[in-house]
């Protein structure tokens, strides 16, 4: 299944990086292709998205249900084609980041970086690749992670065609919402 | 942008301006090729790729029988005698040499499609098979240098479908998508193969290229420059504006297609407008109104080169809905066509009777009755047979259905009680494999477009179960109208005479036949001929000037 995760280092506390992701009318306009949703509960929406792989745009439907909301650190979702043959999921995490400590000697680096890299990743859930910058007091990393498989016939010359374009999705939404909260260069 | 001298410029690199470029470089000419489109390809590209032939060297060597005069007499059967037979003749006896010359010298590498038969081939010189060609798919980023290869058009009707004809006739037809290795056809995907049109125009551009063929686009020309009559130059604006003439020592060539993206001049120009452009959006005509300022003559036609086509609402291509092709659709047994009134009117599995009826005029009821039509197929159908990218089994909620005749009618806006008729008389001959009514199945054509598993006849099947509709549309892939020109592609003036100086080929000039002949492919076969006959014309010293 196709599958992407990114990572930013915000400087904001984690409690208001979860106060803005929490509710999604405050960053649905970012994500690449969104025509409209519908909140048809605490759990359920619709969502409808016009997505484009090559030369052909395709306005899709999706039912999304969250299926885990642990405030204030983690909601995770899934994907459900109404107008395609296309499942998936996704999550965001929010994770506190260290705070920022003296360089450590060059020797030393190694060590600390493992250290801080396995713990941002049982944190957030992120790949080993993601990169992750410690960052200042209060900082906290916002992790998202979405896939998304299509089936039928035709499924893996479609999932063919989507993979590339997740990444960039997941990279353009992460980027726009960093942004918005106040993300430190 | 400044002024240029060349010895041939040719507006548009679709399949005619490129074979002319080709041609041109091959003779060691100046050329260079303006296109008003960021991507080269034009109608060709978009295109499923078949390239008609008759006595084509493939098909000799295959073992098929053929000849100039059987195509001959085929075609002028078909035209009714409404044709330039000087040009045709110059088509049938050089569309052969020049793809022999495009398949050795340029290397483009054609395949014969055997199976892939005439639109009537029981007509007189009509074959079954062996004068489509197709070439193999084409990898861009093995054969193209890496700023060429996203300046390659694809196709959006065939953008998920990286397969050759070959392969395609190989796997079991279209009606076989579902026995497919997608797996494979993911591989390509992601390997960026091209395929039809696509791959044949990927194979041309990186000859041209190979060739130092210089092609300038997003560079549109905007009108062409006389002296004394003769055509010299065109004025051209490139993507930043600025116009400049480039001069043409030997003579432009007009190879920009038809008008099919451009509803006005359908509007203006055609019996049955309500068409919807399914080729390149940049084709709107303007070569077309650039020879007309200078005097040239319009062969107005009957028609365009139209398609049935569905549409998937909120799918786009080039920034307006798709319209994809459902050639192949309508011939699946288990399926009919059905107008308003709920009744059939063609033999469906011919996509020509089809498309033909849905724009006929009804004098009586002063309408167009078949404008509105749907196809509608079982429960079975809906199972074993792919709609487009629709798996079978699929049923996305634009396909409406419903467990009885009346039911879907009013889902579709179409009688009730006569679609329950029409079923019924359908369905008491389809379980003989028959179809008195239309004829369903009875051209090779049809039955080749069905489903070779069905027997006695893989076009016809009685309709059971649940019942699915799909609205059909008319889709316009070529003009028929177009310049009028001689056998080496030299424009008329409308006063008769040859415009010095000035070609066409491809579907800015006017079709081989007037009327409503033509096969897949010959437009495509239309534009690499005449594309090469009149660059072979502008460099040939003993040619007689107009």
């Amino acid at each position: 299944m196709p599958e992407t995760t990114c990572s930013r280092s915000l400087d904001a506390e984690p409690v208001r990086v979860w106060d803005y992701v929490k509710d999604m009318d405050n960053w649905a306009h970012f994500i690449m292709g969104y025509q409209h949703h519908e909140v048809i509960d605490d759990r359920r929406s619709t969502w409808t998205l016009k997505g484009e792989a090559g030369v052909l745009a395709r306005t899709v439907t999706f039912d999304v249900d969250i299926v885990e909301w642990v405030e204030p650190s983690r909601v995770r979702f899934t994907l459900t084609g109404v107008t395609e043959r296309m499942d998936g999921g996704g999550e965001f995490t929010v994770g506190a980041t260290q705070p920022e400590t003296p360089a450590p000697p060059p020797a030393r680096v190694g060590v600390f970086r493992r250290w801080l890299t396995a713990l941002l990743r049982r944190v957030t859930r992120s790949p080993a690749a993601a990169p992750v910058t410690p960052v200042g007091i209060g900082a906290c990393t916002l992790t998202f992670t979405l896939s998304m498989q299509a089936g039928g016939m035709t499924g893996p010359v479609v999932n063919a065609m989507i993979e590339p374009l997740l990444a960039v999705a997941a990279e353009d939404l992460a980027e726009k919402v960093s942004a918005e909260i106040g993300r430190v260069p | 942008m400044t002024d240029a001298e060349y010895d041939i410029v040719i507006v548009g690199s679709g399949g005619g301006g490129l074979s002319g470029a080709l041609a041109a470089a091959e003779a060691g000419a100046r050329v260079v090729v303006v296109d008003s489109s960021e991507r080269v390809g034009g109608t060709f590209a978009y295109s499923a790729g078949l390239v008609w032939v008759p006595d084509n060297h493939l098909m000799a060597e295959a073992g098929f029988q053929d000849s100039a005069a059987e195509a001959l007499a085929h075609i002028r059967e078909l035209s009714g005698g409404r044709h330039d037979d000087a040009v045709l003749q110059s088509f049938v006896q050089h569309a052969p040499e020049v793809v022999r010359w495009l398949a050795e010298d340029i290397e483009v590498p054609f395949e014969l499609v055997g199976s892939y038969p005439d639109y009537y081939s029981d007509r007189t010189g009509g074959k079954e098979g062996g004068r489509h060609l197709s070439s193999r798919t084409f990898a861009p980023r093995d054969l193209l240098p890496p700023e060429w290869q996203s300046r390659l058009a694809t196709s959006p009707h065939f953008a998920g479908l990286p397969a050759s004809w070959l392969e395609i006739q190989e796997w079991g037809g279209l009606a076989s998508m579902a026995t497919w290795d997608w797996h494979e056809m993911a591989r390509r995907l992601t390997a960026d193969h091209r395929s039809m049109g696509s791959a044949i125009m990927g194979y041309l551009l990186a000859a041209c290229l190979k060739r130092t063929v210089e092609i300038r686009l997003g560079c549109r020309a905007e009108r062409l420059v006389t002296v004394d009559g003769r055509v010299t130059g065109v004025e051209v604006t490139d993507a930043d504006g600025r116009v400049s003439t480039l001069r043409a020592a030997k003579g432009v060539l007009l190879a920009t297609g038809g008008f099919d993206a451009n509803d006005d001049m359908k509007r203006q120009l055609d019996p049955y407008a309500d068409t919807h452009g399914i080729g390149s959006p940049t084709v709107d005509g303007s070569g077309l109104v650039m020879a007309l300022e200078i005097g040239a003559r319009f062969h107005a036609m009957d028609g365009q080169l139209t398609t049935p086509t569905f549409a998937i609402p909120g799918e786009e291509a080039d920034g307006r809905q798709l319209y994809r092709s459902a050639v192949r659709e309508p011939a699946f047994p288990g399926g009919i066509v059905v107008n308003t009134a709920g009744r059939r009117f063609c033999d469906e599995s011919f996509y020509r009777s089809l498309c033909h009826e849905m724009a006929a005029f009804d004098v009586r009821s002063q309408s167009y009755p078949n404008a509105v039509a749907h196809l509608v197929f079982d429960q079975r159908w809906k199972d074993d047979y792919a709609l487009g990218p629709v798996s079978p089994g699929e049923t996305p909620p634009w396909i409406v259905s419903a467990d009885t005749p009346q039911e879907l009618a009013s889902l579709i806006g179409a009688d009730g009680a006569a679609l329950a008729a029409t079923l019924d008389t359908y369905n008491r001959d389809a379980v003989r494999g028959e179809d008195p009514e239309f004829g369903r199945g009875s051209t090779k054509y049809g039955r080749n477009s069905g489903d070779r598993t069905v027997i006695p006849n893989p076009c016809v099947r009685a309709l059971e179960g649940r019942l699915y509709a799909v609205r059909l549309h008319l889709g316009s892939s070529g003009t028929n109208s177009g310049l009028a020109f001689d056998p080496v592609g030299r424009v008329r003036h409308v006063r008769g005479h040859l415009i010095p100086g000035l070609y066409v080929a491809g579907n800015a000039g006017a079709n081989l036949v007037e009327g409503y002949w033509y096969n897949s492919g010959s437009s495509n076969a239309k534009a690499l001929t005449f594309g090469y006959l009149a660059v072979r014309d502008m460099l040939d010293p003993a040619a007689p000037d107009a």
